[in-house]
């Protein structure tokens, strides 16, 4: 991702906004709205794109429901009431005009009970299940890497190093759902002190029994401090070589201060990258591991949506998801400015 | 009634290899730390039932067609079992496939059997409070008839316009056509309430009242204490888990995370369920076939039909598709079923007697087929595998092409444009409803495109029959063209297998579904 330090004088001077001089002076408000423009440009020919592809598919939501009984009348009547009769365009239309009033539309699974239920109703309670698991993992994934990472960019080339990164390589080597299954087999199968599958009574929040965690995140740190690990150590390794560095060395600085206050600093920012990256890959690595689980989150309910052709649902989280993506990618690159003042004054 | 409630649309299936270390899973789990026992306990526990408890049962999801709308056309076991808790018929089969009582305590039908009279139990209330009465009946019977429901069948031969109440616990249903087994084809058509057409927060008679439902993870219930049925249900609470994947509804059943589990696959059941466990195993409705559209070349000459009968070995199909968890048919769907022509010899394999007719047919040196199977139920594939090999043998050659488990019991897509493919049937109650669906012009499971009219007319008799002998008669002949000349091929009767904690009793594993249904979850209970 390259970034281009922005809000320098020569481009915003012919800008509307520039009279109140407001914006020139604050080149991270200019770049939040500028990004975050450019994210609904995104957001909105992605979602022209996942509606194209999910009309191609064989098949719809009205089928799906009515199994063997999808002819004549009955499915006529179906995709009628479900809108599905309509051209796929004036489908997108409806879609989005409802988006903007906030609404997701109907959910296929109250056209399977004879009712009316809104997407948002499905998924709300699933997104919260989600950032839980999110957040839980992403915690000891940071705290995680960047203990290791920055221990073997302090040990770089000797045998802890290479401990480090051969540990945290191999489950990272590994697709979710092979470590999954294998963590399954351990603490489940063999050593029986986690539950199998993350069932979380209706209406209750998943911390209530945190043990139906435990496999998940584990299974999401596996997969993840090790590649984090080694971009922080990557990181920490530039800043220790920089000439700041040698030259608080040269001046006699004690090396813990030197680590602390020049090296430590300078790896910040790519840690936040990092950071952005981790979040970012949850939002993927939660589908498949939720499904592996049974755990009540967004990504099972996605993939819920996508098998029976749901499309305003799958439409609809997906635009959830990538929002998300982009708000993680803006916010980490607003975190650089702050960290990095070269940045953050627009200073050459 | 369909393989679509087999049907794994699992995510991981596709991701290669996902499967078969899922399996490996599974393995490894009997492997260490729980020792199966060789020999599986059948026996239920035997016990005092002790009311209260949440019972908790792992069922193959739905995803998003999880629903407590009784005429859902889905017939997945969990929408069926959402659908028992919730609802009453007015008569229901016992786990022996015997009629029993439910919201009508008796029926009669005029001497042609022509109208049937039910009386309602008296003193029933709905889930809201609201007495039972004759209109729910009457509303009911109309209401099945709406296009693509799935109790469509219940109520064909009834003439619902002129459905009409006596008084408020009498209702007489006339028939178009006589039927003097028309209790076996209205049980399990399920009541619900007066003007009831959305199904998201249900209200029924039945044994459990609707809590909440969330399509892809659970469903709650909780008893319904002024049941009809003295006493039941014994559990205060059922949650009808939603696992599509096998291994981790059974790890969830041997983690003690649910009570019971439906559907247990037939290889997990030999390896993975120790002694704190018993099966669930009863002779069930379930059977598989091949079929072939007898209007597409070459299966237009019933010789090449007849041919591919007698050069398949169903024992080794049994055994191997189904881990022996079966028992072979032979050519007819229902061996459980009334009226099922049990006289007709057994056919097994005559490998000469099939060249020759492949001979005959002028394919002395040899035919080439293709077959399209599908994962949309367990064995499908495995059973076209061997198929293929059993073929070799009298000189067929089977090309296996593989098809979306989605797209394969779906009329928009795959279903019924097949040639030569695989079928798996369920849950039906009755030869009518069979043979009706499946061999009428333009019925939804015409599988084989069987047109003919003498076969319509022989139907009509035999569900129209004034009595039992003609209407043996009509279905003797019926069978019998079907074994001679049909376009299936059915190889195997399925068992229904599930598998429960030895701290659950009183269900009772029946023919008709699997876990006992329809009546066994008000009757399951914890032992004391």
């Amino acid at each position: 991702m390259s970034r281009r330090p922005p809000g320098s004088p020569s481009r915003t001077a012919h800008g509307p906004l520039t009279r109140s001089g407001f914006l020139s002076s604050h080149p991270l408000a200019l770049m939040a709205i500028r990004r975050v423009a450019a994210g609904v440009v995104t957001l909105l020919i992605l979602s022209v794109l996942v509606f194209a592809a999910a009309s191609v598919l064989p098949g719809d939501a009205a089928s799906a429901i009515l199994g063997k009984q999808a002819t004549g009348q009955a499915l006529a009547d179906l995709r009628h009431r479900m809108g599905l009769d309509q051209s796929i365009p004036v489908q997108y239309w409806h879609w989005l005009t409802g988006l903007l009033h906030g609404d997701l539309g109907d959910s296929a699974a109250g056209f399977a009970s004879g009712g009316q239920v809104s997407v948002w109703s499905q998924v709300s309670g699933k997104l919260g299940d989600s950032a839980v698991l999110a957040l839980c993992a992403f915690v000891p994934i940071a705290v995680v890497s960047v203990l290791l990472g920055v221990y073997s960019a302090l040990r770089a080339g000797r045998w802890q190093d290479h401990l480090i990164s051969v540990t945290t390589l191999v489950p990272s080597a590994l697709p979710e759902f092979v470590l999954g299954t294998v963590l399954l087999a351990v603490f489940f199968g063999w050593l029986d002190v986690l539950p199998p599958v993350s069932v979380v009574a209706p209406g209750s929040s998943p911390l209530a029994t945190p043990s139906v965690l435990v496999l998940p995140v584990l299974t999401l740190v596996g997969v993840t401090a090790g590649p984090a690990a080694r971009m922080v150590r990557a990181g920490m390794l530039e800043a220790l070589g920089a000439d700041t560095v040698a030259v608080a060395r040269l001046n006699g600085i004690a090396e813990g201060r030197v680590v602390r206050r020049y090296a430590l600093r300078n790896a910040i920012a790519p840690s936040i990258q990092v950071f952005a990256l981790v979040a970012q890959y949850l939002v993927g690595g939660l589908l498949i591991v939720e499904y592996l689980f049974g755990y009540p989150g967004i990504g099972k309910e996605l993939v819920d949506a996508v098998s029976i052709h749901d499309n305003a649902e799958v439409q609809s989280v997906t635009m959830l998801l990538a929002a998300f993506y982009i708000a993680t990618t803006i916010v980490a690159d607003l975190a650089v400015m702050v960290a990095v003042p070269k940045l953050r004054t627009g200073a050459a | 009634m369909t393989g679509t409630s087999y049907s794994r649309r699992s995510f991981l299936r596709d991701a290669s290899a996902a499967g078969l270390l899922l399996g490996l899973g599974a393995s490894s789990l009997a492997g260490c730390g729980r020792q199966p026992s060789m020999a599986q306990s059948t026996a239920a526990p035997t016990g005092a039932p002790k009311p209260g408890g949440t019972l908790r049962i792992g069922m193959v999801g739905a995803g998003k067609g999880e629903s407590f709308d009784p005429s859902a056309a889905s017939s997945a076991l969990i929408n069926v079992a959402m659908t028992c808790a919730v609802f009453d018929p007015l008569i229901t089969y016992g786990p022996d496939m015997r009629l029993r009582p439910a919201l009508a305590t008796s029926w009669t039908s005029d001497a042609s059997g022509s109208a049937w009279t039910f009386k309602l139990r008296p003193g029933v209330a709905w889930h809201d409070g609201k007495p039972f009465t004759a209109d729910d009946v009457v509303y009911s019977l109309q209401w099945m008839e709406t296009p693509g429901s799935g109790l469509g069948p219940a109520v064909a031969n009834v003439d619902t316009a002129k459905v009409s109440k006596k008084d408020p616990n009498t209702v007489v249903v006339p028939l178009k056509s006589p039927d003097t087994r028309f209790p076996e084809t209205i049980a399990l058509a399920w009541i619900v309430q007066a003007g009831a057409k959305d199904f998201t927060k249900p209200i029924g008679t039945g044994p459990f009242t609707f809590v909440s439902l969330d399509q892809g993870q659970q469903s709650v219930c909780k008893r319904n204490p002024v049941y009809w049925d003295t006493g039941k249900p014994y559990v205060d609470e059922l949650r009808l888990l939603s696992l599509k994947d096998d291994t981790a509804r059974l790890n969830a059943l041997l983690s003690g995370q649910t009570d019971v589990m439906a559907q247990l696959p037939y290889a997990q059941a030999k390896s993975s369920i120790s002694e704190d466990f018993w099966l669930l195993r009863s002779p069930g409705l379930t059977a598989q076939a091949f079929y072939t559209a007898i209007d597409q070349e070459p299966f237009t000459d019933p010789r090449i039909r007849q041919a591919l009968r007698l050069l398949v070995d169903r024992q080794q199909l049994v055994d191997v598709a189904l881990n022996g968890f079966g028992t072979v048919a032979n050519d007819l769907y229902g061996r459980a079923l009334p009226y099922y022509d049990v006289a007709l010899p057994q056919r097994t394999r005559d490998l000469a007697k099939a060249k020759d007719l492949l001979a005959q047919a002028g394919h002395a040196s040899g035919l080439t087929l293709r077959l399209q199977t599908s994962a949309a139920a367990p064995g499908m594939v495995e059973a076209a595998t061997l198929f293929q090999q059993q073929a070799k043998d009298a000189g067929v050659t089977v090309k296996i092409s593989q098809v979306d488990p989605d797209a394969y019991f779906d009329p928009t897509r795959d279903y019924l444009t097949m040639p030569f493919a695989q079928t798996i049937w369920q849950g039906i109650t009755s030869l009518g409803s069979f043979y009706q669906t499946a061999l009428l012009k333009g019925a939804p499971g015409n599988e084989t495109h069987w047109t003919s009219q003498r076969t319509a007319d022989l139907i009509d008799a035999a569900t129209s029959a004034p009595d039992d002998a003609s209407a043996r008669m009509a279905w003797d002949a019926v069978q019998q063209e079907q074994y001679d000349s049909g376009g299936y091929i059915w190889w195997g009767n399925c068992d229904n297998l599930d598998a429960a904690s030895k701290k659950v009793g009183g269900i009772v594993p029946g023919v008709s579904q699997n876990l006992g249904l329809p009546t066994s979850l008000a009757e399951a209970y914890f032992v004391a």
